[in-house]
């Protein structure tokens, strides 16, 4: 945009709008001075190596979990988009004309044309990458993984035996069981908000870690719901301060939640994207 | 490093991951095709088991082999479960 579009009406409303944006900030530094509300968060660095040793899955899926169930969405509804826009099946279904969709070329490797190594151990390094992913999810808690990392390792495995099998890729993620497992997957995380609504009246209360119960005012967890989502994953920290007692509660289901909804979603924009969507069988490769 | 490894008990903490990953595993199992040979599958095993070494159990745990075997050594179980599981899964439904 020139300087000249500015002149006239146009001009006089940006003005206008540059003004309130520069008063609403320049009034936000001022009301600063003494006012600043620090929040839970120390209190809530005290308690959270209490759920998880990890205590960045404290943070991502207690502290913010909400947030992070909506960024879990956020990935699906790409998937969803990477399949209208490239696919174009869905599109078809519903009636609308448009043109044709372009003719696509699916990758097809002919094993005899990768090496013996890549041939003999491509299946068996596909299994221990899932096997890696299934780990990491698993540990999501006690150590740096988390349900994120599981699903790009394990689409990152399927991505693999499509780039060294092709359309024999032996891990046969199809069509139903990507979208069956992004599904539950993003179900399940946000039903996991039901146990502490319906006991302690706050969505995604943790309450088998139920860090807040001895607040004032706060509706304690009955016993027999703390245990049934505490206990299975009930840890004893041995540190040399002594042993310690800590549960991540919801924190590990919550994962598994997202690990099956990121599989689902980025395995669905890989097979979109290399056998296109089509409306036949299971299994997308013709 | 020995004030680390003192006695505790186990809590299910430790054993549910096992039996998750297990149960995924089986789940994922299904969805591989494809034949697997007898050399393969032992070799499969033997990849796990060092993985699961070099993965190690966390430290603050007690682990189920973690300080028993020797001191710092610990297994990452779920890796171990994992690979059995998506074996068995690949039987139920992938072929053999």
């Amino acid at each position: 945009m020139e300087m000249k579009e500015l002149r006239g009406p146009k001009g006089i409303i940006a003005a206008i709008a540059l003004l309130i944006i520069a008063a609403g900030v320049i009034g936000s530094f001022v009301q600063l001075s003494g006012n600043i509300t620090r929040g839970i968060s120390p209190e809530y660095n005290v308690l959270a190596p209490y759920q998880a040793p990890n205590n960045l899955a404290s943070w991502v899926y207690d502290y913010r979990g909400y947030d992070t169930l909506i960024e879990t969405g956020v990935i699906y509804v790409g998937a969803v988009v990477s399949v209208l826009v490239i696919g174009r099946g869905i599109v078809r279904i519903q009636g609308i004309k448009t043109e044709d969709p372009a003719p696509q070329k699916e990758l097809d490797v002919k094993p005899g044309t990768i090496s013996v190594i890549l041939k003999y151990f491509g299946l068996p390094v596909l299994m221990l990458a899932v096997a890696y992913g299934l780990l990491v999810v698993t540990s999501a808690t006690t150590s740096g993984g988390g349900g994120f990392q599981c699903g790009v390792i394990i689409s990152s495995a399927y991505l693999l035996g499509i780039a060294l099998y092709g359309k024999k890729n032996p891990l046969q993620l199809g069509k139903k069981f990507l979208i069956g497992l992004g599904s539950i997957g993003w179900a399940a995380f946000a039903l996991l908000g039901l146990p502490g609504y319906l006991t302690t009246g706050y969505w995604q209360y943790n309450v088998g870690a139920d860090l807040w119960s001895g607040m004032s005012g706060f509706t304690a967890v009955p016993e027999a719901i703390r245990s049934a989502f505490g206990d299975p994953f009930r840890l004893a920290l041995v540190l040399q301060e002594g042993t310690f007692e800590s549960s991540a509660g919801l924190v590990p289901l919550m994962n598994i939640g997202e690990a099956f909804n990121v599989i689902g979603a980025l395995g669905l924009i890989f097979l979109v994207f290399v056998y296109g969507w089509s409306e036949d069988k299971e299994g997308s490769p013709k | 490093m020995s004030g680390l490894l003192t006695f505790s008990p186990i809590y299910a903490g430790e054993i549910t991951p096992i039996v998750i990953a297990f149960l995924l595993g089986i789940l994922f199992g299904t969805q591989f095709k494809g034949e697997i040979s007898k050399r393969t599958t032992i070799m499969l095993l033997g990849l796990s088991v060092i993985a699961a070494l070099l993965f190690e159990a966390p430290l603050f745990t007690w682990s189920l082999v973690g300080g028993h075997i020797t001191e710092g050594v610990g297994l990452a179980m779920p890796f171990i479960s994992a690979i059995i599981g998506l074996l068995i899964g690949k039987m139920f439904k992938g072929g053999k």
